[in-house]
Order: structure tokens, then C-alpha cells, then sequence
């Protein structure tokens, strides 16, 4: 009787034993099957080159909900209808009359911004230390990160100033910056794009010659329009010279209705857009009526149909129009395709094109004072509108005033240049006050979400917001 | 034997005609004596029988004397007493069957100023007093027995204690004691915990046969606890219980609605009024704060936790836990409640553990308390077949009254003329376009449907002493409220079995309960607030009506043609083997397994779309998979130490759960004949989340009880997760809990004799959280949900990482004293806790800037929750026909935040808490009423900067309002006459809720109805003094949008429910006799039957407008014992 009395308790504690000796083990679970660790992200040439496409395919796509986001066409959308271009159809967006809160606000503008320069420096931080990775891909990787990473940049601090500058994922360190001035921000943007320009190669080989990936010239054009609104105008020249010789590769297209087409001779860069639907780029889905009868979701103002020369064939090939209850409204028609077909890509969505280089030179050499130069300049964007050149006696406030002109013209409703060129040149109040009397002149900067404010008591708001 | 020496007996008597004194009734001791040679063959026959002397008797309200005349004839025992004593005796209440003989005289004599001695084949009756005026020592005696149920089961483990000197043991595996050199005659008494206790006169005799009922006494009866069994009378822990009585009254689908309001401190909230949906759980307050972990507490069935991983981020604290729906679906019910799974007949007992005694030997998990499942069980006896049949319906509780088409049409008319705005196409096709004549009740047109509720079982159970088994069969139908689709099926199969070796020593219990359920149901939309005069929802042909609505909205009732369907299959099994190789010990393993497998499909027809926009067909298909495994060893060691029984466990727990779920989205169907299979659909996308979880612990409780007096309780715990980053795995939890029982004192009983039970307890101890998804300490790149760009398949980052996290702490203090009155006719209960929720665990909110909104942390927060909880039950009023016995609970619960350091200063924080304010607390403006002059709410510029603001910075809304329940009763009543039973139940909630005027949509935008209410009081003109702002159709972007966010958004949303009506006749036993049933019972149940309130709204409770309401639900039915 004792003899089993001891012997099962002595077999019980030794089977206790047993299970706090495994206990480590019993708790430690293997990694999730659907996801891999950043070190696994960073261990080979296909998982880093996929950390990459996150990026790529977060401004094209929105995220893992495919909406309509910052880089596939809500910049276009929300600049425009700050500015002067567009209006939104069957109410009044904050948008439009400028009158923007930051609760309301939608935080897309920043937050998708931010997710990618994240990825970006996700990246640039863990490239170095990956000895699974080949040289040759982590500088070209590096340089794609440094390119996105000052395109976001960019947009942010043109659509709201003074931002926190992040350059690194830890979160610890992160989470409570105060917001940076604009001039140190260029100064990352500057130093970004220039490294990716020694990174980069100068050709489209890595995408199969299609002009989805960024190379040393998309670099180049970036940095010409950070040297124009940083008025290196000396830097905004070479820059843009580089792209505008660069031999061969880019040239405009002379039919104006196939410049934004995939991998149209005049693009630097564009994104590619995915095999599913609606099998072309948000924004013209976005923008295009369904049919022709049906009503348009944008559509143009009166100020920039008035604002087309006679015979401006822009005003033809770029503009469509609809009829709505007997009313004609006019929207954007750069991009042709509400719904493409299936396997038959026809648009990609434009991020940075070849006439935009003419008018920076053309903006640049005018401010140093190169005149001829400057219209010259003009001249090619012109031409391929069926325009009359511009005479060589113009001076020098004619030549700005020919390239404002210019801008609004070719660039409009594209990637919000009207918007931030009224707000560099000064313009805003003038132009935007004159036609909106809600306009208020804080307005040239967009609040910062509400939220973030609450989640970093270090960053500040805008002023009047 | 000493004691006939004292006897000076005149004469014998042993019939009602006895004459004389004791002096008597000595003398004929004597004479028996000198003629027992003669009698010696019969004596020898008799006291060969007396031995195993049994008895039977059903006596009601006997006398003695009739008693004694019964013993006599079955026995042939003779009675000597005199017969004036029988004058003070009291009348007896016996039923019992093949009862030794002593123990059908315990019974006897249990009340009576008189005790009795067996002498030889004659028993002897004396005034209690007069055997222990014995002058010499009384004889030892070791006494042997064996201790079964009334079933005839051996009881192992049950305790025999001398009651004079607190001597005792404990029966080994076949229930059999032996308790050595005891006084003869001193009393013994056997317990078990839930059975009513019984006292034996120690003897010499080989071999006594103590039968234990199950305890009546709600006091004595078993209520399950982490890891074994005890009972109100000697819990150190606060454990509530809801058993299968008061659940078989409730026609709910969901258990957990069962509880509604039942036990106090338990809050249980139905997000909607799907019978699926999720439902909230809070017990004793919140405890987290972080708004995105759900308050549930973790749920054990029949000994197996029902985790499930949270994977989408979509739970929350006020929706609760999405349950089941863990692919990224949403369904219209925005879940799906794990506990809509279990059938409620099958439950047996539901148990809620709250305080730190009951919870901590579930350490890490039990820090939001615990809700504990038993399924019934069979029992040894005659095989039992329930059948049980009932059929109701549904209805929705009240509708919201609304401005009809004139009315309408009117505020819209309005509003154009405040705004000084022109009606046009675009924003006034309600107007212009719309059939102005009109009028559609959208309430009634949506929900004003009457759905059918059916719910048929059938059981069988029985066994013997060594074998039971209980099977049940059941399906429940419920249809919806909803007038177009959407019905709720559930099929269970139940089986529980045990066995034990022919020995006792080994013994092995299984059950299994499986179920089977689909819900069809359709998204209501949000559009209960159209405007009247919005067109049909189809059109003549019976398709959706397109042409008539404004192509910018569309028909808002697509909804109605994409069905929703879900179906789960669920198996809950646990299997025990326990064996007992030495007295008190005793070895169990409990392996146990559940496994959720639910799948949804939600269609998109292109009936369902606007034709205009060329659309296609897509559906969405939905595969959940949960599965939990658990081994739980276990040891158990009871022994007597010193005056008490020691009750020693050590366990350990190795528990590994999976989640995963898979999303498949196909797109581009082109005839919606192909919808229902992905394979038809022309684009394919998919998506999955996984989890995996693994949990070990082990624990153990000590329990040391002093002749039910004084008890003392202790539990440790050591649990590791894999929820944690590798150094942060293992945690440490533990309690220690004590009761009094004062009325086992002498003093108390002799001087309070009305008290019949009193016991102070307290306890104080940890228990932990885990907070929320796994893998939250892990970097995670992931491809899911992204396109291919350049032939690559993208890698972008989901979270960010933190390593450092680890277990949040959740002390809990509490102190009570339970008291029953008169015989239990009245018990009273009060409860004081105080829980403090240290470290809290949650996602700490960072700017999106750094990349992510959140990351899982730590936070040096401090939550309490403190309150009392009142219960008054008993067993109330009692006569022979009629009974009639209250119950009622209150409880109130005090959250605060307690301190949180850098509060002030703190992201995110420092807007919505305040430390001494409740977290549940809103801070909104101060509303100051309608501006005469222009019509526009305004409100209190509390910091003077000349604008009203409710963003981050301002503190215009620093008016901080608690929303958490105040307090909240249930009481109810239950009448019984004959076989008649009426039984009320009420609840009753104090609280703030959402003011659905104010928060709706601002009077006048365009197809937005309002309540009826506005045009009480509103402002037309300059001068007007009214109660709702002028009429725009600017909506938010006008300043009336912040009404609410301010205090006028807010009213009391207070009420009584009528929770449960029950009314149930049962066949006489004559009848059912005739019958040849054991039962037969008709009853009329009703839930959810009306709310008193002074809220506006549709319901009080969910304060959700648009949204499903719950419905009340009648139904009759029968329920047939054979």
C-alpha cells in the first residue's frame, strides 16, 4: 500500500518535471505562415526586390484595399479642386471651398505619404547589413527607396508645410518628432535624389523596357522640380538637361491623345497598372463617366476652359465632355479609359513626363533671364498643340507669365501642379481669393489629421485649422 | 451497556395505550432481560437482521407514534417510552428507501427533545441529555462505512468527522471509511460537497450504509470552479450560477443571453439584434484601456477554453469580439458569437467566476473574469426520455415614430428657405423628382415582419451505479424579423458518458456536444431614416426599382438581394480518465478539444446592382478554422491534518489554439446562375489570416477546511504565452482566499438562532492579460492583399514591432458576508470588490507618420473598478400548494482611472481620460441651447478663445460624461401552486446613452428623415425660443453638426425590461401516472416582452437606429418525461 502510494506520487511529480522542463518550448510558436520577419524580407535579391514593389504598388493600388489614394490619383483630384480646376459634382467638397478641418479631412494625403517613405526606409536601413543581397540590387534598390522617399517628400511638405522628417521604422524614436521646416525637408529630398542618382541605372532594363521602375533620369526630373521651387534655378537647368538629352530615350509625342498611354515615349516614369479591374488607372475611373449621358463625378471650372488658347489642341485631345440633364459638363481626358479589358493594359499612370522638364527649363533659364532659351522651350511644348511659337521679344515677366501660362495649360489636372504653382509663385491669394469667397489664405496649407496631432503631442497644427 | 443500569423501568409499553412513568419502562427492561433465553432464537434471528436492519418509509407530516408502529411491523423492533413525551414530539417527514435502521431513526429523532438507544432487538426513547449523564467514559468504537449518493454511487473523497472532537477521514475510491476508536453514539457527520450533510450515530456495527442526497439548499448545492467542485456554503470565492432551470425558461439562441441580468456584476450586452451576433461580455467593469480589446472574459465548456485568436483587428470594446469571423468578411451581424454554437438546453450550469480566489488558478487569461460551461449529465436510475417541443414567434419591441411624407416634405422645404438655397436636381431630387404623395414606413417596410421560432429535443439518459450516459438531440429554427430574408438553424448532437472500473478506482467521463448552425441574414441597411416619400424598393416586375431613385444615391436596398450565409460546424469534446490507487489521491488527465469550422458566402447578383453601370456579378466566400487543444493532468491529494481536511491539487495545462481564415473574392460573374461557386468567376482574389497561440501553465490550490468552519484557500499559477516576445513569455499569479462560517459557532447558534448560515470571506490575488493578436512582438512583411507590380509579388510590412511587451496585472480585493435567515427562508448577500488593472497591455497609438497607428505596448496605467453587488434569494414562502420566492441582485460598479504618470502629456491620452474619471466617460460641449436670433445650436466657449471647438487642443469639451451603466438590477419573482409555475424576470439598467435625435443627421439634408420629436420645438424665425436648430441641408458642414458631440447628444437611456416571462403547468402526478409518464409540463415562454423608458429611440439597450433591433420572442410548448 505505501510501496504504490509513494511510487504514484513519485511518477506524478516526475511527469510534472517533465512539463516544466519543456515549458520554453510549449510556448514558443513558429512563425505565422502568412507573413515573414524583416530579416527574412531582407535574406535574398527576390524578397528584397519585393519589399521595393511594396512601395510601387502601394501608390498605384492604395494598399491591400485598392482604393482611390495619394499616388493613383487623389492628389490630382484634391489639388485640383483646391486650386482652380476642377469641381466635384452634386455637392460641395471642403476641397473646393478651401474650408478643410482636420477631423473631417481625409488623412490620405499624409498617411499614405508616410506608409511609403516607411517602406522606403525599411529598406534604405536594413539593405546594408543583408549579406543574402547582391551588391548590384542593393544600390539599385537603395536608389529606388531614396527616389520614393523624396517623392513623398515632396508632396508633403508642398501640401502642408513644415512635417516631421522620418528616416528610420523605429517607432520609439519616431513617435514623438516635431515637425521639421520645409527647408530642412528639401534638403533630405536633395540629398536623397542625388545619392539615387549615382545608384540608379540610366535605362529601363530592369522592368523589360517598360517605364515602371525609377532610373538615374526619373531621379534627375524630380530633382529639377525640387531645384525649380527651390529656386536653384542654375540646378533646375542641368537637371532638367540631363533628362531632355538623355539620348534616345524620351521624346514628346506628337499625338496628344497617346501621351499617356504605357510606356508612351514622353513618360520618365509611370505606374504600372495591374491586370484586374477596372483595368486602368483610378484617376481616369475615377473621373470619366460611366457613359455619355451619365453625370461626371469631376468636372472642369469655367476659368480653365477659358484659360485654352483657339486651336490649343490640348483643349480637344485632353478634354471631354458630357451631357447631363441638359447641362454640358466638361472633365479631364488625358487618361480615355473608365474600364479597360482584361490582359490589355492599355494606360499606366503618369508620375513624371518629359514636357514638365521643358517647362522647368523654361522657368529656370527665364528667371536667369536666358530668354531665348526659355522660349525656345516653350516653343516645343506649343508646337505639339498646334500653337504659333511664341515670339522671341518678349521680356522676362512676358516669359514667366507665357510659362505660368504654360503650366496650367499642359500640366492641368495632373499630380496638383496648378495648386502648388499658384502657392510658389505667390498667386494663391490672387487667383483663388478672386473667384471663392471662401478662400482664406492659411488655406494653401492642408491640416494635419486631427489624429496625428492627438498621437504626437510634439507636432502642431496649421494655422487656422 | 452502562446506561440500562440508570433505567428503573415500571412496565413495558410499546403501543399508544403505554401508561406510567420511566420507572416503567426500566422495570420491563429487566423482565425483557430474564426472557431473553426464551426469546434467544428469535433474538439471534433478529440481530442477524438487525445488522443489515433496513427500512423503508414515505411518511408526510407523521407522528411518531405512527412511525414507531411502521418500524415496528417491518422490523419487529420494540419502542419503550412513555406516552405523555409523545405530546412534545414533532410530527416526521421521512422517505426513504432499504435505509439502515439507524439512520431512519436519525431521521426521526433529528428534531426531537428526545434521542434513543438500540438495545438488543428493543429500542429505547429518553429526553435528549439523559444518555450522557453517563458518569463513566463512553466505549470506542471504530466505525466502518461506505458513503454513496442516492443513486447508489460510492462517493469518493466524501468526509466523516466525529462532530464532538473534529476527528476524521475521508472514503476511499468505493466511498467506504473507517474512523477508528470514536465515542459510541457521539455523532458523526458526512458530507460532500453538493449534497446535504448527514449525522450518524457512531456504532460498532460493520458496515453502515450512508445514502447523501443532492443538497435542495441552494447554499449546499454543486457549483462548478476552476479545476473541481464546491458549493456557495463553502466557496472562498465569489462564483455565480445560472443552472438549467432559469436557462430552460428563456427562449434564447445564444447561452450567454441566458445571463442576462441573472448575476450581479455581469453585464451582457447584444450588439444586434442578429441572433448570431456578437455579444459583450463585461464583468465588473472595464478593465482595459484600450478600445480595441474586447471585454470578454475567457469561456470555458466542459473544461475546454474557447479561444479563438483575434486576427482583424475588427473586435473592439463596444462592439466585442467579431467571434467566428476571422477572414475579414464582415457580415451583417458583424461577427459571429462563438456561444451561438452551444445549444442552452444541453447546459446544465453557468458559472461566472469574478473574483481573485475563483479566477486566479486561471492566472493569465482570467483577468475579465470567467464564464464557465457544464453540459448535462446522465444520471444512474431509470432511463429517462425528455422530449420537449415549443413553437413562438418574433417581433420587433417598438417602432420609432417618424415624420410622415407632408411632414417631411415640409422641414425639407424649410430648410431650402434657412439656407437661402435654390432646390435643384442635385440636391433636391426628393423634392423635385420624387412622387411627393408617397409614404413608406421603412421600420415597417425593413423589420415590421413577425419571424417563427421553433425548437424540438429529445434526450435520453440513465445508467447505473457505474455507467451513465445522457444523449440529446436538437434543432432550433428562429426566423429573423426582417421582412425579406434571414433565418437562424441550429442542429446539436449532445453525448456525455462515464464510467467507472468495477473497483472505483478508475473511472473515465466523456462529452461531446456538436452543433451545427446556419444563418441566412441580409444587411439591413442603415436607411430606417429615408425620407417617406423615397420610391419603392422594386419595381412592377419585382426587380430593384432603379429607375426611381436618383442615380447619386442609387437603391440604397441592394442589400436585400445579397444574401449572407453562414454556417458553422462546432464540436466540443472532452475526455477525463482519473484514477484513485490510495485512499484521497487521486490522478486525472483531462484532454480536451474543440474545433469551429464556419464558412460564409455573401453573393452580389447583378439583380442587386444598378443596371446603368454595366455591373457584374461577385461573391465573397469565407473559411474560418478554430481549433483548441488542452491536456490538463492533474493530482489531487485530500487528507485530514489536525482538526481539518486538506485538499491539495497540482496541474499543469498545455493549450495550443489555431485561427485561421481565408477570404476568397471572385469578380466578374456575368449571370448570376454562376454565382455560388468561385470556380465560375472570372477574377479571383484571396486573401488569409493565420494565428497560432500556444499556452502553458502550471498550477496549483490548497484548500484547508476546519469542520466547515473555518476555510482557508490558496492558488498559484504559472503561465508562459506565446503571445509574448521570448523573454517576456512566463508569468506569475496567485490568491488567497479564507471564510469564516459563524454560524457553526456555538455562540452564534445558540444566541442567533434565526440566523441559519453566516460567513465572512475575502480574497485578494492576481490574475493577468494577455492583451490582443499574436505575433505582435514580430516584424510581419506580408503579400496579402497586394498585386503583382513588374512580375514581382510585393512584400510591404504590416506592424510595428515590439519586443518588450509583456503581462499586464490585474489585482482583485474582495470581501463579503453571506447570510441566510430562518431556515434559509431569506439569504442576503453583499459583495465589496476592488480590482486594479496595472501595466495595462494595449495598442499604444502613434502618430501614422512613423509608419503604423499603433503599436502593441505597455502602459503605466491604472484602472480600477471597485463596487458592491447585493443578491436576495431563498427559498421564500412556502406552504403545502403554494410557494412563493423572490430573487434579486444589484450591482454597481465604480470605474476610475486611478493614475496614469504623464497623463497631461501623453499622445493620445490626454484627450479622452482623465485621471478619477471613469474611462468609459465622453467629454463633450456644453450645449446651450438654440440662438434666437439665428436659429443655430450653440454652446459653451469654455476656454474663451471666441470659437467653439471639439479638435485636439481645444478644451471647449472638456464636460466629461460617464456612460458606463450606474448601476444595474435584475429581480424577478417565481410563484408556484400546485403544478402551476409563474415565474417574472425584470432588468434594469441606470445609464447615459446616445441621444438618437441629436446624433442622427441634422434636420433638413436631403433623404434624411427625422423622429417625430423635432417638431415639438423648433426654430423658424428670428425671435423663436426652441428646443431643435433651424432646418438646413447643409448638415455637418453647418455648426448644428456639433450637437453631437455635445451634451445635448446624450440622454438617459435608463429602462426596465421585461426580461422573461415564464408560465409552465405540469401534469398532476396521478394523471401522469394513468399516462404512464414521469413527467409532463406545458409552458408559455416570453423574452425580451416590453422596455420601460423614457429614451427615444428604438431600443435603450442597443441605442443603435438603422440598425437590427432585438426582438421579443414568444413561445408555448410542451415537454414530456417517460
Amino acid at each position: 500500500m505505501t510501496f504504490i502510494k509513494y511510487k504514484s506520487i513519485i511518477v506524478a511529480f516526475c511527469c510534472f518535471l517533465t512539463l516544466c522542463g519543456g515549458c520554453k518550448k510549449m510556448v514558443e510558436v513558429p512563425e505565422p505562415v502568412n507573413t515573414i520577419t524583416t530579416i527574412e524580407t531582407f535574406s535574398s535579391d527576390a524578397t528584397a526586390t519585393s519589399a521595393v514593389a511594396a512601395i510601387y504598388n502601394d501608390m498605384i493600388a492604395g494598399g491591400p484595399g485598392r482604393n482611390f489614394a495619394f499616388a493613383n490619383g487623389a492628389t490630382t483630384i484634391n489639388a485640383g479642386m483646391s486650386a482652380d480646376e476642377l469641381h466635384h459634382f452634386g455637392y460641395v467638397s471642403l476641397f473646393e471651398t478651401n474650408t478643410l478641418n482636420a477631423t473631417d479631412f481625409p488623412g490620405i494625403t499624409w498617411t499614405a505619404p508616410y506608409y511609403d517613405i516607411y517602406i522606403a526606409n525599411g529598406v534604405i536601413e536594413n539593405l546594408p547589413g543583408s549579406p543574402g543581397v547582391s551588391d548590384a540590387v542593393k544600390t539599385r534598390l537603395t536608389g529606388e527607396a531614396e527616389f520614393f522617399r523624396a517623392f513623398c517628400y515632396f508632396y508633403l511638405v508642398n501640401m502642408f508645410g513644415d512635417v516631421p522628417l522620418v528616416t528610420t521604422t523605429a517607432w520609439a524614436h519616431t513617435d514623438t518628432l516635431h515637425r521639421s521646416p520645409v527647408e530642412l525637408i528639401y534638403q533630405q529630398i536633395m540629398n536623397d535624389l542625388s545619392d539615387a542618382q549615382t545608384r540608379l541605372p540610366e535605362d529601363y532594363t530592369v522592368s523589360n523596357g517598360q517605364r515602371i521602375t525609377v532610373n538615374k533620369f526619373a531621379a534627375s526630373a524630380l530633382l529639377a522640380r525640387v531645384y525649380l521651387y527651390t529656386k536653384n534655378w542654375a540646378g533646375a537647368v542641368t537637371q532638367a538637361s540631363n533628362v531632355l538629352t538623355a539620348s534616345g530615350l524620351y521624346g514628346l509625342v506628337s499625338d496628344l491623345n497617346q501621351v499617356f498611354l504605357a510606356n508612351s515615349q514622353e513618360a520618365i516614369l509611370q505606374l504600372q497598372v495591374g491586370n484586374y479591374y477596372p483595368y486602368t488607372t483610378r484617376e481616369g475611373h475615377s473621373i470619366i463617366p460611366y457613359d455619355s449621358t451619365a453625370n461626371p463625378s469631376y468636372y472642369l471650372s469655367d476659368q480653365l476652359l477659358a484659360d485654352f488658347e483657339p486651336g490649343d489642341q490640348r483643349r480637344f485631345a485632353w478634354i471631354d465632355s458630357t451631357d447631363y440633364n441638359g447641362t454640358l459638363y466638361y472633365y479631364p481626358y488625358k487618361y480615355k479609359e473608365y474600364v479597360g479589358s482584361d490582359g490589355d493594359i492599355k494606360e499606366y499612370y503618369m508620375m513624371l513626363r518629359l514636357s514638365e522638364q521643358y517647362l522647368i527649363r523654361a522657368e529656370a533659364n527665364a528667371q536667369l533671364n536666358n530668354l531665348s532659351d526659355a522660349i525656345a522651350d516653350l516653343n516645343v511644348i506649343r508646337e505639339r498643340a498646334g500653337l504659333a511659337d511664341l515670339p522671341n521679344t518678349l521680356n522676362q515677366s512676358e516669359v514667366l507669365a507665357a510659362v505660368a501660362h504654360e503650366r496650367r495649360i499642359e500640366l492641368f489636372t495632373e499630380w496638383g501642379h496648378r495648386w502648388m504653382d499658384l502657392k510658389r509663385t505667390g498667386q494663391a491669394d490672387a487667383v483663388i481669393g478672386a473667384i471663392k469667397p471662401t478662400w482664406k489664405s492659411n488655406a494653401q496649407l492642408y491640416p494635419i489629421p486631427a489624429s496625428e496631432l492627438i498621437a504626437d503631442p510634439n507636432l502642431t497644427q496649421n494655422p487656422g485649422y | 451497556m452502562d446506561f440500562r443500569a440508570l433505567c428503573k423501568p415500571k412496565r413495558a409499553s410499546f403501543s399508544s395505550s403505554a401508561k406510567g412513568g420511566w420507572e416503567g419502562a426500566s422495570k420491563t427492561f429487566r423482565v425483557m432481560k430474564i426472557t431473553a433465553i426464551l426469546l434467544l432464537i428469535a433474538c439471534l434471528h433478529v440481530s442477524a437482521r438487525s445488522l443489515g436492519q433496513e427500512v423503508s418509509l414515505s411518511l408526510k407530516d407523521a407522528s411518531l407514534e405512527n412511525v414507531f408502529k411502521e418500524i415496528r411491523k417491518q422490523t419487529g423492533y420494540n419502542f419503550f417510552y412513555k406516552d405523555e413525551w409523545l405530546l412534545q414530539t414533532n410530527r416526521v417527514t421521512i422517505d426513504v428507501r432499504n435505509a439502515p435502521i439507524t439512520q431512519v431513526l436519525d431521521i426521526c429523532f433529528r428534531n426531537q427533545p428526545f434521542t434513543y438507544a438500540i438495545v438488543d432487538n428493543s429500542i429505547v426513547i429518553k429526553p435528549v441529555g439523559e444518555f450522557q449523564s453517563s458518569n463513566a467514559p463512553p466505549a470506542k468504537v471504530d466505525v466502518k462505512g461506505t458513503v454513496y449518493n442516492e443513486s447508489g454511487q460510492p462517493l469518493a473523497g466524501a468526509n466523516v468527522i466525529a462532530k464532538k472532537t473534529g476527528k476524521g477521514t475521508i472514503t476511499n475510491a468505493k466511498g467506504e471509511f473507517v474512523l477508528s476508536s470514536v465515542a459510541e453514539n457521539s455523532l458523526l457527520i458526512i458530507s460532500f460537497v453538493g449534497y446535504a450533510s448527514q449525522e450518524i450515530k457512531a456504532n460498532g456495527d460493520k458496515g453502515i450504509r450512508i445514502y447523501l442526497k443532492v443538497a435542495v439548499d441552494e447554499l449546499d448545492k454543486a457549483i462548478v470552479q476552476g479545476y473541481g467542485a464546491t458549493s456557495l456554503r463553502l466557496s472562498t470565492g465569489n462564483i455565480g450560477v445560472v443552472r438549467a432551470a432559469e436557462i430552460e425558461k428563456q427562449p434564447v439562441l445564444n447561452p450567454l443571453l441566458a445571463l442576462q441580468g441573472r448575476i450581479p456584476g455581469v453585464d451582457i450586452t447584444q450588439i444586434n439584434g442578429y441572433a448570431s451576433a456578437p455579444i459583450k461580455v463585461e464583468i465588473r467593469g472595464r478593465n482595459s484601456i484600450d478600445d480595441s480589446y474586447p471585454s470578454d472574459p475567457l469561456y470555458i465548456i466542459d473544461g475546454v477554453p474557447l479561444t479563438v485568436l483575434e486576427l482583424t483587428g475588427r473586435s473592439g470594446y463596444s462592439q466585442g469580439s467579431v467571434g467566428f469571423l476571422q477572414n475579414g468578411l464582415t457580415g451583417p451581424a458583424v461577427g459571429q458569437s462563438p456561444l451561438f454554437s452551444i445549444n442552452p438546453a444541453d447546459i446544465e450550469s453557468i458559472e461566472v467566476l469574478k473574483d481573485a480566489d475563483a479566477t486566479s488558478i486561471y492566472g493569465s487569461r482570467a483577468a475579465n473574469g470567467v464564464i464557465m460551461i457544464t453540459t448535462k449529465k446522465g444520471k444512474p436510475g431509470k432511463t429517462q426520455l425528455n422530449i420537449h417541443v415549443d413553437q413562438g414567434v418574433n417581433k420587433v419591441t417598438r417602432f420609432w415614430k417618424m415624420l410622415n411624407t407632408p411632414q417631411y416634405l415640409a422641414m425639407r422645404r424649410e430648410a431650402f428657405k434657412n439656407d437661402n438655397i435654390v432646390p435643384d436636381q442635385g440636391n433636391a431630387f426628393d423634392l423635385l423628382t420624387w412622387d411627393t404623395t408617397r409614404y413608406t414606413d421603412w421600420q415597417k417596410a425593413l423589420y415590421g415582419g413577425s419571424g417563427k421560432v421553433t425548437n424540438a429535443q429529445v434526450s435520453l439518459s440513465g445508467g447505473d451505479a457505474r455507467t451513465t450516459f445522457r444523449m440529446a438531440a436538437t434543432y432550433n429554427y428562429s426566423t429573423a424579423i426582417t421582412t425579406a430574408h434571414g433565418a437562424d438553424q441550429r442542429g446539436s448532437l449532445a453525448v456525455s458518458l462515464s464510467h467507472r472500473s468495477l473497483n472505483q478506482r478508475f473511472g473515465v467521463s466523456f462529452s461531446s456536444e456538436y452543433s451545427f448552425t446556419k444563418s441566412d441574414m441580409i444587411s439591413l441597411p442603415g436607411t430606417v431614416t429615408l425620407a417617406p416619400n423615397a420610391p419603392a424598393i422594386y419595381d412592377s416586375a419585382g426587380n430593384l426599382n432603379w429607375k426611381d431613385w436618383e442615380s447619386s444615391i442609387g437603391n440604397p436596398f441592394s442589400g436585400l438581394l445579397q444574401p449572407y450565409v453562414a454556417k458553422t460546424n462546432f464540436l466540443n469534446s472532452n475526455i477525463n480518465f482519473n484514477y484513485q490507487p490510495v485512499r484521497g489521491l487521486n490522478l486525472s488527465t483531462s484532454f480536451g478539444y474543440n474545433n469551429g469550422q464556419s464558412s460564409q458566402t455573401q453573393l452580389f447578383p447583378i439583380a442587386s446592382q444598378d443596371p446603368n453601370y454595366q455591373p457584374a456579378g461577385s461573391a465573397q466566400f469565407g473559411n474560418n478554422s478554430n481549433k483548441n487543444w488542452i491536456i490538463e493532468p492533474q493530482i489531487s491529494y485530500d487528507l485530514q491534518v489536525g482538526p481539518g481536511k486538506l485538499s491539495a491539487m497540482v496541474g499543469g495545462s498545455i493549450q495550443n489554439t489555431s485561427t485561421e481564415g481565408i477570404y476568397i473574392y471572385g469578380s466578374g460573374y456575368t449571370n448570376d446562375a454562376l454565382l455560388r461557386t468561385i470556380s465560375n468567376a472570372p477574377q479571383r482574389d484571396a486573401s488569409d489570416n493565420y494565428g497560432e497561440y500556444r499556452y502553458a501553465a502550471i498550477f496549483g490550490r490548497l484548500n484547508y477546511n476546519i469542520s466547515n468552519k473555518y476555510i482557508v484557500n490558496v492558488n498559484a499559477r504559472r503561465d508562459g504565452s506565446s503571445n509574448f516576445g521570448p523573454d517576456n513569455h512566463f508569468g506569475n499569479f496567485a490568491s488567497i482566499g479564507a471564510a469564516w462560517i459563524f454560524t457553526e459557532e456555538t455562540w452564534i447558534k445558540n444566541h442567533l438562532s434565526f440566523l441559519s448560515f453566516g460567513k465572512i470571506r475575502g480574497s485578494y490575488g492576481t490574475t493577468g492579460g494577455e492583451g490582443g493578436a499574436p505575433y505582435a512582438y514580430l516584424t510581419r512583411w506580408s503579400s496579402n492583399g497586394l498585386r503583382v507590380y513588374n512580375g514581382v509579388q510585393p512584400l510591404a510590412p504590416t506592424q510595428h514591432a515590439n519586443p518588450n511587451y509583456h503581462w499586464q496585472l490585474n489585482k482583485k480585493l474582495e470581501g463579503a458576508i453571506e447570510l441566510a435567515f430562518f431556515k434559509s427562508w431569506v439569504s442576503v448577500s453583499v459583495a465589496y470588490y476592488r480590482n486594479r488593472c496595472d501595466n495595462q497591455l494595449l495598442n499604444y497609438p502613434t502618430p501614422e507618420f512613423s509608419g503604423f497607428s499603433s503599436v502593441v505596448a505597455n502602459l503605466q496605467a491604472l484602472v480600477q473598478n471597485a463596487g458592491w453587488e447585493f443578491t436576495i434569494g431563498g427559498k421564500g414562502v412556502h406552504t403545502k400548494y403554494f410557494s412563493w420566492a423572490p430573487s434579486f441582485n444589484f450591482s454597481i460598479n465604480q470605474n476610475k482611472l486611478l493614475s496614469f504618470p504623464g497623463l497631461a502629456t501623453s499622445p493620445f491620452y490626454k484627450t479622452r481620460f482623465l485621471t478619477g474619471q471613469p474611462l468609459n466617460t465622453i467629454y463633450l460641449l456644453h450645449y446651450t441651447g438654440v440662438d434666437p436670433q439665428t436659429g443655430r445650436y450653440t454652446f459653451e466657449d469654455k476656454n474663451h478663445d471666441g470659437n467653439i471647438s471639439t479638435s485636439s487642443g481645444s478644451t471647449d469639451d472638456r464636460y466629461p460624461h460617464k456612460i458606463s451603466p450606474t448601476f444595474a438590477t435584475g429581480f424577478g419573482f417565481n410563484f408556484d401552486y400546485k403544478g402551476l409555475n409563474l415565474s417574472f424576470f425584470f432588468t434594469v439598467k441606470k445609464q447615459t446613452g446616445i441621444n438618437a435625435i441629436a446624433q442622427g443627421a441634422s434636420p433638413g439634408i436631403v433623404n434624411q428623415n427625422q423622429p417625430i420629436e423635432i417638431l415639438n420645438s423648433y426654430w423658424q424665425k428670428p425671435g423663436d425660443v426652441a428646443n431643435t436648430g433651424r432646418f438646413s441641408i447643409m448638415g455637418s458642414a453647418d455648426p448644428n453638426g456639433y450637437i453631437g458631440q455635445s451634451d445635448a447628444g446624450y440622454t438617459d437611456a435608463s429602462y426596465i425590461r421585461l426580461q422573461n416571462i415564464s408560465l409552465s403547468y405540469s401534469l398532476p402526478e396521478m394523471v401522469m401516472k394513468k399516462l404512464g409518464m414521469a413527467r409532463c409540463v406545458f409552458f408559455l415562454h416570453g423574452e425580451n416582452i416590453f422596455v420601460i423608458t423614457k429614451y427615444k429611440g428604438i431600443d435603450p439597450e442597443t441605442q443603435n437606429f438603422g440598425g437590427l433591433p432585438p426582438a421579443k420572442t414568444f413561445t408555448g410548448g410542451i415537454s414530456l418525461d417517460f
